[in-house]
């Protein structure tokens, strides 16, 4: 008998019966005893003690109600998560002051609740609830819960209302132009911040919960007649599948539905900002709002579109197409400039121009270490820094930026440690990076980098292509949701073209992108019948012949 | 049951480890090196032997290389000692040798991408010609086909060594004198590439550019005939202008004619816009180029009181065309004379009259050819002032 | 067998074609053309591809009759048991020789200008392990990243041939049609040509994933019109360029031609290393599509679960054939063998399969 001891690892085999065996022997427990509701007042009110009654935030409060015969009854709620005021107006007012005596629905004592629900309640939702796990669930997401004598179930009041940050700008995604509202921590006003946008009957947001111990709310927001019905099934599907304890923020949903839990790239978006949501949602894609967090999640996503901005589609179209072509620029120096470097400086130097050439070998003279040392000296260095930055309060971040980048730097660079040219290289790149607007893609090239360094090194440009081609067949065979990965580039769509890296004016939008088959392809509102039409018809041509319409 | 990592297991992963940091720190795989440990030549040179008793067949090779800490750094306060470049020679037979030679003295690897300029000796490329020490450079891959080539009638390692008057190489500075910077005519516009194709042309012969050094600095101007690799004649400078004129480079250039009123005067004309026509005729059995070309002037200088006038027109212009003309027919018959196509009218024949070309034997042929020039030129009138 | 989903468009057998055809053969090309024709070689260019664009719409029918299969399954039902064998093997092999000498152009092309002295167990083995892990992928991915990287190709390529034009020479192509200068006697060369043009027996691999097999037709005499345009501007321009003399003397044709442009602009001084990147694009994607046909056809030839299974197995021998072709002279011997090979494909084989599908009736409608 092998002697089973904490420390030693367990075979998977082993580990599969225990789980197995753990599993019987719960639904046998549950089977045997599931606690229930008794028509007995003080039983019931033991049970719920006993489940929940331990923590001292749980309110137990015992009343009577005014009937003919005075009618013992209790309500239990969590102080702090349902709102004191309203237990206080609509529940214990109401239910304390009604005329009993007068009323002919108080003279039977049947169906209480239902009559209770019916005439004095002037709260707004209330149910009744048979299951004792059901009820208590309710009262831990802050609702109250009505026993009465002589019931076997409780009535569920919506007392919800709790401390909450207010709608704020999101400090991570700041835009020049565009509203200034990004979600919060609270589901329900999350989804009616999208319901102001898209006032169509037929947006809906779908609700489930997910966690077994969190039950966290999620909320599926799209748009039924524009999403295709496939999509809404695959990420409902996804989500049901989820087996966790605790959702503690949206990216713990996200490394459970994702298509590729290993790649690098990140195949689902998230935002914070709230138009972004509401544009995705009319494209055809589905939004993912998840209480407890501002960070929505948007699925599917194509690799572009995690370099588009919010903003983007709040300037005029040739600013975008500038703004997109530096993005597109910065995105391929963050990843390849530091790497070229090296491999035309050791392998090719005949393609640097010669007066560079010189100029970098002449300030490298004496310097102690190989260029693709020093860059991942500095490179790492950098990472450092940042890192250290984010952690340091306030004014401290901003001074070690300074005292770290420039002065050290700068005087390492003095001192003959490292080369100027080298530190630009690297300087740029890591401004380069920042202006992905998708930290998690940004953090995918901040990692690629490395990689591709070294690469450079052993191999020159021939690594380098051979490691693009690896990076290409990598992205080519990312779906996200069965979207391709590199649409629309790949596989090539002139008509999603109009909102990629060439911008084309609004009007010409006249579809939906299509890599996401949407089931309604034409937005509302255009006569055109192809973008190409509706280039030559800009929207401020006067009617001819007749005024201006007022 | 937990295996424990084998020794050798920890030996093997140790190793890889070392590997990789080997890999790191070693400064370039295969060829690669760091930018310093390599030496750029910019300039190579090719001289006649200075050692007695020499092989006929061995030259001097002679490189410039610049060095970096000078170059780049301080750019104004330079020490006035050091020159920013150095320049190595070593006597051989063949090109590779030589570097192979140089080599020793160095502790950097030579580095042929960004050599810019390769001179010549007029007796080395009379003697041992200049396609045979240009084989080792149209084989290395490194070399720029931009590089400038050049002969020159003296000795081409005192260019290399020639300090500049604004601080730069000496390469950088001829090459600037090499390139159409210039633009005055006199030059032969050429580079390694253009001299490949040239020479593997049929009935073609190449031209280079022709350097001689001055006091302090070095003189362009002038072309020097490669016939079958080898260095045959030179032309002089106006000659070098009117082949220019024949191979349609756009050349701006000046004259100096008699003025047609007052013949002790003189008129300076500016000549632009050339273009040049070839046809190949039947005359009397006999099969003739016609060469005809045009061109526009403009007046500049009148060492006379009366400037431009209407009157003389006509007369001015057949002046300058006369001028024009005759130095084509010196060039035409320089070339001639040396046997050296250097016009194309071989390659005309070849591709136009293709039968006539191969019943021919060119090189017996060519001397003797018709070749027959016009010339026609127009005043276009940019007059700024009438008048003296 | 599960059926796998038909997800290629036409615009993407298009680029496969293209992906395929243009590759190392476009190396040799000029040169064989100047050979066999003188000064007019982009002439016989044309003519060659015209006469395979022909070629390519009966392969392009013959396809379309069985849009569900590929010719590994219809040809010995077409030909009789031992000759659609035979015509299967020639078939495979001729695709199987295509990717280790593209692996030796790139090993040369490689340790001459961008890592001089690099092993080939570096080279070689790096870019055959790129190809296997690209070949043993689905059909969308690998027609996707052939989309991206042939458009690549074709982009550079093009560009740095029409800035290669400033030293263009008219005088260069003519004589036109002179006798010396045409050697019809060559058939050496002229079958080394059609080792570039051989590209559209791949879309007999490739039709069961197509989304409209009926567009299957139309698609491949495109990309053979496109390739055919390809080369004859490229021959058109190094012919112009260089004359045809110097022509038969180059070894490396593109790279010289990229090497004779001249501009002054500062950061890209070699443009030639730039086709060379591009050109390592345009040969991945030959061999990675015909690594995606060989482990396909042999897949469906021993009915196997996975074609990535054959794709790894053969790396050791693709790797050997490629070690086989020490120089410039081997190699370009062998790409005369292949070449012969698809001519053999190509001229007897296609036509015969044609007629006996138009005589047995329809396969599948």
């Amino acid at each position: 008998m092998k002697k089973k001891s904490f420390r030693r690892p367990r075979s998977v085999g082993e580990f599969r019966k225990d789980k197995e065996s753990k599993q019987a022997a719960d639904k046998e427990g549950q089977q045997k005893e599931r606690p229930v509701l008794t028509r007995d007042l003080a039983a019931n009110t033991a049970t719920l003690k006993a489940r929940i009654g331990s923590s001292n935030d749980v309110v137990f409060r015992e009343f009577v109600l005014p009937l003919p015969e005075p009618l013992r009854a209790i309500i239990v709620f969590v102080d702090g998560l349902s709102s004191r005021d309203t237990i206080n107006d609509y529940i214990l007012q109401s239910l304390t002051t009604f005329d009993g005596e007068a009323a002919d629905w108080a003279q039977d004592r049947r169906n209480l609740a239902q009559k209770l629900m019916d005439h004095v309640l002037n709260i707004n939702e209330v149910m009744l609830q048979t299951d004792l796990e059901q009820i208590i669930t309710a009262i831990l997401s802050g609702e109250t819960a009505l026993l009465l004598e002589g019931e076997d179930g409780a009535l569920i009041c919506n007392t919800r209302g709790w401390e909450h940050r207010g709608i704020e700008e999101p400090e991570s995604e700041v835009a020049v132009r565009g509203p200034r509202v990004g979600f919060n921590e609270l589901l329900r006003s999350n989804t009616a911040q999208v319901r102001r946008w898209i006032r169509d009957p037929d947006l809906r947001v779908k609700s489930m919960e997910i966690g077994v111990r969190s039950q966290t709310d999620i909320a599926l927001v799209y748009l039924e007649s524009v999403a295709n019905p496939e999509l809404v099934k695959e990420v409902v599907q996804r989500l049901a599948r989820i087996d966790l304890d605790g959702v503690i923020e949206s990216a713990y949903l996200q490394e459970y539905i994702e298509d590729r839990p290993y790649s690098l790239f990140p195949t689902i978006q998230t935002t914070e900002r709230v138009d972004r949501v509401v544009g995705a949602v009319l494209e055809g894609k589905v939004g993912i709002l998840v209480d407890n967090t501002p960070f929505a999640l948007i699925a599917p996503v194509t690799f572009w579109e995690l370099y588009y901005a919010a903003e983007d589609y709040y300037h005029r179209w040739p600013l975008t197409i500038l703004i997109r072509m530096i993005r597109l620029i910065s995105f391929f120096f963050s990843l390849y400039l530091p790497a070229i470097f090296i491999a035309l400086a050791v392998h090719n130097p005949e393609l640097i121009p010669f007066i560079l050439t010189i100029k970098v070998a002449g300030t490298r003279e004496g310097t102690p270490f190989p260029v693709v040392l020093e860059t991942l000296f500095m490179e790492i260095a950098i990472e450092i820094l940042r890192e250290a930055s984010v952690r340091l309060p306030g004014p401290f971040g901003q001074t070690i930026g300074i005292v770290g980048g420039f002065i050290l730097g700068d005087t390492a660079v003095r001192a003959g440690l490292i080369s100027p040219i080298m530190t630009i290289v690297v300087a740029l790149t890591a401004i380069c990076s920042f202006v992905s607007p998708s930290f998690g893609v940004a953090i995918t090239m901040r990692i690629l980098r490395f990689p591709l360094i070294i690469i450079a090194q052993i191999g020159g440009l021939y690594g380098l292509s051979i490691a693009t081609i690896f990076l290409l067949i990598n992205l080519a065979g990312i779906r996200s949701f069965g979207v391709p990965f590199l649409s629309p580039l790949v596989p090539l769509n002139l008509s999603d073209l109009k909102d990629s890296f060439f911008v084309a004016p609004r009007w010409t939008m006249i579809k939906r992108p299509l890599a996401y088959e949407p089931i309604d392809q034409r937005r509302a509102g255009s006569k055109a019948n192809n973008w190409w039409e509706a280039a030559f018809n800009p929207p401020q041509r006067r009617p001819k012949g007749g005024k201006k319409k007022r | 049951m937990r295996r424990p990592v084998k020794r050798s297991q920890k030996k093997k992963r140790f190793f890889l480890l070392m590997l990789a940091v080997l890999l790191l720190t070693a400064p370039g795989c295969w060829r690669g090196r760091e930018l310093n440990a390599r030496s750029f030549v910019t300039a190579v040179a090719f001289d006649l032997p200075t050692e007695e008793g020499a092989d006929p067949d061995e030259f001097l090779l002679s490189i410039q290389v610049p060095i970096p800490a000078k170059m780049a750094g301080e750019g104004g306060d330079q020490g006035g000692d050091g020159k920013p470049f150095v320049v190595y020679g070593t006597t051989t037979k063949m090109v590779t040798t030589g570097i192979r030679q140089l080599q020793r003295q160095l502790d950097r690897e030579l580095f042929f991408g960004h050599t810019h300029l390769i001179l010549f000796n007029v007796e080395v490329a009379k003697a041992i010609g200049v396609d045979r020490l240009l084989d080792y450079f149209k084989r290395d891959y490194r070399v720029q086909r931009r590089a400038r080539i050049a002969v020159i009638d003296g000795e081409a390692r005192e260019i290399l060594k020639l300090e500049p008057p604004i601080s730069q190489t000496p390469a950088a500075y001829i090459e600037n004198l090499l390139s159409g910077q210039s633009a005055s005519g006199i030059n032969y516009i050429s580079d390694f590439g253009r001299f490949l194709v040239e020479q593997g042309d049929v009935g073609f012969d190449p031209v280079l550019p022709r350097v001689s050094k001055g006091k302090e600095t070095a003189l362009t101007g002038g072309g020097a005939v490669i016939k079958n690799g080898k260095f045959v004649g030179w032309l002089e400078n106006n000659e070098t202008r009117a082949l220019n004129i024949l191979l349609n480079q756009k050349i701006v250039s000046i004259y100096e004619v008699k003025c047609p009123l007052h013949p002790q005067e003189e008129i300076v004309v500016r000549t632009t816009g050339f273009g040049s026509r070839y046809r190949l005729n039947n005359q009397n059995g006999r099969t003739v180029m016609q060469i005809r070309v045009g061109g526009q002037f403009e007046t500049v200088e009148f060492t006379d009181q009366h400037g431009p006038l209407a009157t003389i027109q006509d007369d001015l212009e057949k002046t300058v065309s006369a001028a024009v003309r005759a130095e084509i027919e010196q060039v035409i018959q320089k070339a001639q004379e040396l046997g050296a196509d250097i016009l194309g009218v071989g390659r005309r024949l070849q591709a136009l009259k293709h039968d006539l070309w191969q019943a021919m034997d060119w090189e017996r042929e060519f001397p003797a050819f018709p070749i027959e020039v016009e010339v026609d030129m127009e005043w276009t009138m940019t007059v700024r002032r009438f008048g003296g | 067998m599960k059926q796998e989903k038909r997800s290629l468009d036409a615009r993407q057998v298009t680029l496969v074609v293209l992906g395929f055809g243009i590759g190392g053969g476009i190396l040799t090309l000029p040169s064989l053309a100047a050979k066999v024709f003188g000064a007019s070689g982009w002439l016989i260019v044309l003519v060659l591809g015209l006469f395979y664009t022909g070629g390519a719409w009966i392969a392009g029918r013959l396809a379309e009759r069985f849009p569900e299969e590929t010719i590994i399954e219809y040809s010995p039902r077409l030909l009789g048991k031992y000759l659609g064998l035979l015509f299967n093997l020639i078939f495979i092999t001729s695709f199987l020789l295509v990717i280790p000498i593209e692996i030796r152009i790139l090993q040369e092309l490689v340790n001459i200008s961008l890592l001089p002295d690099a092993p080939i167990w570096f080279v070689s083995g790096s870019f055959l392990l790129a190809i296997a892990y690209g070949a043993s992928r689905q059909i969308d991915q690998i027609a996707q990243v052939n989309e991206l990287l042939i458009e690549i190709a074709i982009i550079v390529g093009l560009f740095v041939v029409l800035l290669a034009m400033q030293h263009f020479e008219p005088l260069h192509l003519l004589p036109f049609f002179s006798k010396d200068l045409i050697h019809p006697d060559k058939v050496n060369e002229l079958v080394g040509m059609a080792f570039s043009f051989a590209s559209f027996p791949v879309i007999s691999m490739v039709v069961p994933y197509l989304r409209n097999p009926r567009q299957t037709t139309p698609a491949v005499v495109k990309g053979n019109i496109f390739i055919t345009l390809v080369y004859t501007i490229f021959t058109l321009i190094v012919l112009g360029v260089f004359g045809y003399q110097e022509t038969t003397k180059l070894s490396w044709v593109a790279l010289e031609l990229a090497k004779s442009i001249n501009i002054e602009a500062v950061i890209l001084e070699r443009l030639d290393l730039v086709l060379i990147v591009s050109w390592i694009s345009a040969l991945y994607t030959t061999a990675l599509l015909a690594g995606f046909v060989v482990s396909a056809s042999v897949k469906r030839m021993f009915k196997l679960k996975k074609h990535a299974y054959v794709i790894w197995a053969l790396v050791p021998l693709v790797y050997y054939l490629s070690t086989i072709f020490t120089n410039y002279f081997v190699w370009t011997r062998w790409s005369v063998y292949v070449a012969a090979l698809f001519v053999v494909i190509s001229v007897f084989f296609y036509p015969l399969l044609y007629l006996l599908s138009l005589r047995k009736g329809n396969g599948h409608a």
